[in-house]
């Protein structure tokens, strides 16, 4: 004994037990980590390690001696009424041998098992033979019967078996290379035989090629029925479990239901599992979800929480030769319904799984008669909770999403192609296509809320699943231009939904070549104003938008009548480029046209539809009527709540628009009180980080109610977080709100650091803004007369008193009057006041709920007290203090200065 | 090695010593009473086999599972209520049937060369493309696994009972009170250091 040998041993011990809880890359990685800190024993540790596949395959120590001391001892052996012969074989359970009758009275052969069991008691006894009799009744053409079971008295106990001489089931196929069809009629005697059993109360459990064999004259003989349980249970109850885990080695259930590798119940739905796997084996020649890796904890992972590969994506060239055919013929007899029956069969949870054996064996006989067959895959809102659930615990799980994806638009295209054939029948033509299109729809709304509802910033990349939708619609509905194209139109919609600008335009170029070549205007129109649409997302594009939505027109133009479809991403796109090269008021004329066509249309309940009203809630409120925007937001969210999207990103971006218009109409309170959900509604869709549209809000309401603390934190934080998602935007546009609210609250040295970085990034904004930050943090350092000049300009620019403005207008003309007053000039202050108030009433705002109303007739009220008409002060100093304790609350302290000032009037 | 404590008695007195107390004193560390234990523990295993041959008529099937279970229930009947609990004792008594099986394969290498031969009976012999065992891996098996021992010793039993005792994974955890999987995780790792151990003993 070399004591070296055994400190080695003693140190490679903790780290072994590392490297064994790590699989494929990363054990690699922690190796190389290893290797780093301590090369030499990382070699060791690697030389321990590279023998770990050859111990497998070897079965090193996997069977103990004793079975094969055991063995040698056996042939001759008298068992009941058989005298064993020969060892069939010898595994983890027991031996089997071949045996002959000792009477000599039948000619028979049987199969002996001899179960390593050791442990039976007298009760045990007669248990084993009770129920070996109970198993003996089961008499089924297809099923091996059990002649008898029992204990030698020495405490051997046995099953004798009918002898069955054939080939396994798999190899049976291969061998004959039997086409696919010829598989399925074969395996049909196998679902017989278990479904026999199960109306018999008897669930297989072990059900696997080498248990199924098939004899000369091709009939199939299940093995095993009912032996798994007889054997599993030991006398006092207990399990024993010794197929799962016995002195052969390491678990290797390649055709366990998940529900037996993670200790759920076992009940018929498990055998349908296993059935699954099976003929997933039979038709594709590879397991569903277990790949190269035999690692029992990779088995364990594959078998329990691998969504299966969708059966006609698994045919190989060796398969479909196997099979008689061509990959590509294979893969399309497998396309559909098979991936469907599969599908179902191997659910991984036990109740989506086929209710019966019989029903899983009607749906291949609906298949056979190429009858519609009945597996559906599990309903889209299951589909989706499923899969919000995964991402919910960070799992990756793009193959499911994939499946998931994949069903739902197999059955749409199984029945486009139905819905095709049929067309030609004139009366009908109409009804069908449009039965088609509802039905494409439904499947694309799926896609979409599928999409919309994952949160950003998990480790599964939408965009990687849309590449894979986008990939399928190349590759398999070539055949079918019209379908492909709307499919390819409602899946660019969904990019855009993720801002993937570059996939969703790559897909409206394809939609626009594929319509144009198949002379589909509706999709010719939708293409190119989907263009329209994204070249005037970046507004110094949006001339190039035009010549676009002129081609979407003249599609519009060719069609009698034209759609819905057709014409509402076209008035949109119109409303776009109108609201961004004027005349802006076009804009809504367009944008509410498009709303009502759709609503004529009865598109109402669509993702389409909701994004209709979302585009509507901008043009609104780029149009200054912010009341109106607030509205529509709201029906915007009622909508998308209405068709499940509560929890999905354009929820969030609705509920962000309503509570801003609220802001906006200063409603600050009112805000704030949305702002909670919110902030929810963000967290629930991405727990690590709040998009900067939504702190940038919550920094705004908590700076209009005068907390600056905690509005200065939050902006930072907004910032933050607005810059390293690359939005510059609202960097900059949180970086100015910081500026003024560190200026309103006389921070005025860090206001000029905030300004300074606003000088350098916030060109985004306009040229505009940096003249009133500096105005502002003039005002702060008491210099109003300073500021006054460049508040005026900035009206004068963008045509005060008349002209259109965006939101901030009004409040350039409130801090204008602010500034007048301060620098002594009351009356001037007195009109810019009351030019912000008109401004504010043109928006909508309400003067009873308004803070900006309130604060613009506060300034008005003192700048009449200034001069000297208090009763006309007075009235102002009405409306402010009713406008401030609905906008602000009563303990805001603009309110109290408004309350302090009443009493001053009072007092006079 | 753990200095003889001050009671210690000298190893012979161990032989007639019960199995009971051995077990308790081997417990403690104490090599000499380990030694006597297993030197008990082979002659009862020994003797529940050879009782087993003459039952069974000269065929017999070397259940090693069923002889320790055997051999736990007829020592326990006779050394009473204070006899050890299972768990303890078959992690001994897998150790004594390694040396059992060993002996068994060498024996019956013995008696291929014509030699004597102790357990089987003479009138069975070995059939035809039936697996022969040559000791010798064994042997050097044993030795590994005594080297693993020094480093790990919960990891060299584990490999008695399952291998050498035929203990399936579920009723070592059963035994040791931990779970299958971490019972199946250690096997690998005991493989795994086994046969590097091997490979550096060759």
């Amino acid at each position: 004994m070399a004591p070296q040998s055994s400190d080695d041993l003693a140190s490679l011990s903790p780290l072994l037990d590392q490297a064994l809880t790590l699989t494929g890359t990363a054990r690699i990685e922690w190796l190389d980590a290893l290797a780093q800190a301590q090369p030499e024993v990382a070699r060791k540790l690697q030389a321990v390690l590279a023998s770990e596949a050859s111990l497998d395959a070897r079965r090193f120590l996997d069977d103990g001696p004793g079975a094969a001391l055991a063995g040698s001892a056996m042939t001759g052996r008298r068992i009941g009424a058989y005298t064993l012969d020969r060892p069939l074989g010898q595994g983890g359970m027991g031996s089997v041998w071949l045996a002959r009758r000792s009477d000599g009275r039948y000619e028979g052969v049987a199969a002996v098992k001899l179960p390593h069991l050791s442990r039976l008691s007298a009760d045990g006894v007669r248990r084993f033979q009770r129920e070996g009799s109970a198993l003996a009744r089961l008499t089924h053409p297809n099923i091996a019967r059990l002649t008898d079971a029992g204990v030698t008295d020495d405490g051997q106990p046995y099953l004798v078996l009918e002898y069955v001489e054939g080939t396994r089931i798999d190899q049976w196929c291969d061998e004959r290379r039997l086409t696919a069809d010829a598989r399925l009629v074969l395996f049909q005697q196998v679902l017989a035989a278990v479904a026999h059993a199960h109306a018999s109360l008897l669930v297989h459990r072990d059900l696997k090629p080498s248990n199924i064999l098939v004899t000369a004259d091709g009939t199939v003989k299940l093995l095993d029925f009912g032996i798994v349980k007889l054997l599993e249970t030991a006398p006092d109850g207990t399990e024993i479990g010794e197929q799962t885990a016995a002195g052969s080695g390491p678990l290797t259930p390649e055709y366990a239901a998940p529900e037996q590798v993670l200790g759920g119940s076992i009940t018929t739905a498990t055998d349908i599992y296993a059935l699954g796997v099976l003929l997933y084996g039979v038709l594709a020649g590879r397991h569903p979800t277990i790949g190269d890796s035999r690692l029992p904890v990779d088995v364990m992972r594959a078998v329990s929480e691998t969504q299966p590969r969708r059966l006609s994506l698994s045919v190989s060239e060796s398969a479909a030769g196997a099979r008689s055919a061509t990959a590509e013929r294979l893969r399309r007899a497998y396309a559909g319904d098979l991936d469907m029956i599969l599908a179902k069969a191997l659910e991984k949870d036990p109740a989506q799984r086929y209710d019966s054996v019989i029903a899983f064996a009607d749906d291949i006989g609906r298949y056979l008669r190429h009858e519609p067959v009945r597996a559906r895959p599990a309903s889209a809102g299951h589909r989706l909770r499923k899969f919000v659930r995964r991402n919910r615990a960070a799992v990756a799980t793009a193959s499911l999403v994939a499946v998931a994806l994949v069903t739902a638009t197999v059955i749409t295209a199984r029945q486009s192609i139905v819905a095709r054939t049929e067309r030609d029948e004139a009366r009908r033509q109409r009804d069908l296509a449009q039965l088609e299109e509802r039905r494409a729809t439904a499947a694309n709304g799926f896609l979409q809320t599928l999409v919309q509802a994952v949160p950003t910033g998990v480790p599964f990349t939408p965009a990687s699943l849309m590449s894979r939708a986008r990939t399928l619609l190349e590759a398999d509905y070539a055949s079918d231009p019209r379908f492909a194209t709307r499919m390819m139109l409602d899946l660019a919609s969904t990019f855009a939904a993720i801002d993937d600008a570059a996939n969703e335009h790559a897909l409206l170029v394809r939609a626009s070549e594929l319509a144009t070549r198949a002379g589909d205007r509706e999709s010719e129109a939708r293409a190119q104003c989907g263009l329209a649409l994204w070249v005037s997302r970046d507004p110094d594009s949006t001339v190039i938008a035009t010549p676009f939505a002129d081609a979407g027109e003249r599609a519009i133009a060719a069609m009698q009548p034209p759609t819905a479809r057709a014409q509402v991403p076209c008035l949109l796109a119109r409303a776009r480029i109108v609201g961004e090269l004027g005349p802006a008021d076009r804009a809504l004329t367009y944008a509410e046209r498009a709303v009502r066509i759709a609503e004529a249309a009865g598109d109402t309940s669509s993702a389409a539809f909701a994004a209709l009203l979302g585009e509507l809630t901008d043009t609104y409120h780029n149009n200054n009527r912010i009341r109106d925007a607030y509205l529509t937001a709201r029906r915007w969210g009622a909508t998308l709540e209405r068709t499940g999207r509560g929890s999905s990103v354009p929820m969030l971006r609705a509920r962000q628009r309503t509570a801003t218009d609220l802001r906006d109409l200063g409603e600050m309170l009112a805000a704030d009180s949305l702002l909670g959900g919110v902030v929810s509604l963000a967290r629930r869709i991405d727990s690590t980080s709040i998009p900067p549209y939504v702190s940038v809000l919550a920094g705004e309401i908590a700076k209009g109610l005068g907390m600056a603390d905690s509005a200065i934190a939050v902006l930072e934080r907004a910032i933050t977080d607005a810059r390293r998602s690359g939005d510059t935007f609202r960097t900059a546009w949180a970086t100015s709100q910081l500026v003024t609210t560190l200026a309103d609250d006389g921070r005025v040295p860090l206001a000029l650091v905030r300004r300074e970085e606003f000088a350098r990034t916030g060109t985004t904004l306009g040229g505009g803004v940096l003249p009133m930050l500096d105005a502002r943090i003039d005002i702060a350092r008491g210099e109003p007369a300073r500021a006054l000049p460049a508040f005026l300009a900035s009206l004068k620019e963008r045509g005060f008193p008349d002209g259109r403005g965006a939101p901030p207008f009004h409040r350039i003309a409130y801090h204008a009057a602010r500034a007048a007053l301060a620098s002594g000039d009351p009356r001037m202050a007195d009109t810019l006041a009351g030019h912000a108030v008109r401004l504010e009433r043109l928006m909508g705002h309400d003067p009873s709920r308004s803070a900006d109303i309130g604060l613009s007739m506060l300034v008005r009220a003192r700048a009449r007290l200034a001069l000297g008409d208090t009763a006309a002060a007075r009235s102002a100093l009405d409306t402010a203090r009713t406008a401030l304790q609905h906008g602000l609350g009563s303990g805001h302290v603009t309110s109290r200065d408004a309350d302090a000032l009443a009493r001053q009037i009072g007092a006079r | 090695m753990p200095t003889p404590a001050p009671d210690s008695r000298a190893p012979q007195e161990f032989v007639t010593a019960s199995i009971s107390h051995l077990l308790r004193t081997a417990s403690t560390g104490d090599a000499d009473a380990a030694g006597a234990l297993f030197t008990a523990l082979y002659r009862e295993l020994h003797l529940l086999a050879e009782r087993q041959l003459r039952i069974n008529g000269g065929n017999l099937t070397l259940g090693t599972t069923t002889l320790l279970h055997e051999a736990y229930l007829s020592m326990r009947a006779s050394e009473g209520d204070r006899f050890p609990d299972r768990a303890h004792f078959l992690a001994y008594a897998s150790r004594a049937m390694r040396g059992l099986v060993i002996d068994y394969a060498r024996r019956r290498q013995a008696k291929k060369r014509g030699g004597e031969f102790h357990i089987t009976s003479a009138d069975t012999d070995v059939p035809d493309g039936a697996v022969v065992f040559d000791p010798g891996p064994l042997e050097e098996l044993s030795d590994a696994l005594d080297t693993l021992a020094t480093a790990d010793a919960a990891l060299a039993e584990l490999v008695d009972l399952h291998f050498f005792a035929g203990f399936s994974f579920v009723e070592i955890a059963q035994l040791r009170g931990v779970s299958d999987r971490t019972v199946q995780r250690d096997w690998r790792k005991a493989r795994l250091l086994l046969h590097h151990t091997l490979q550096q003993l060759q």
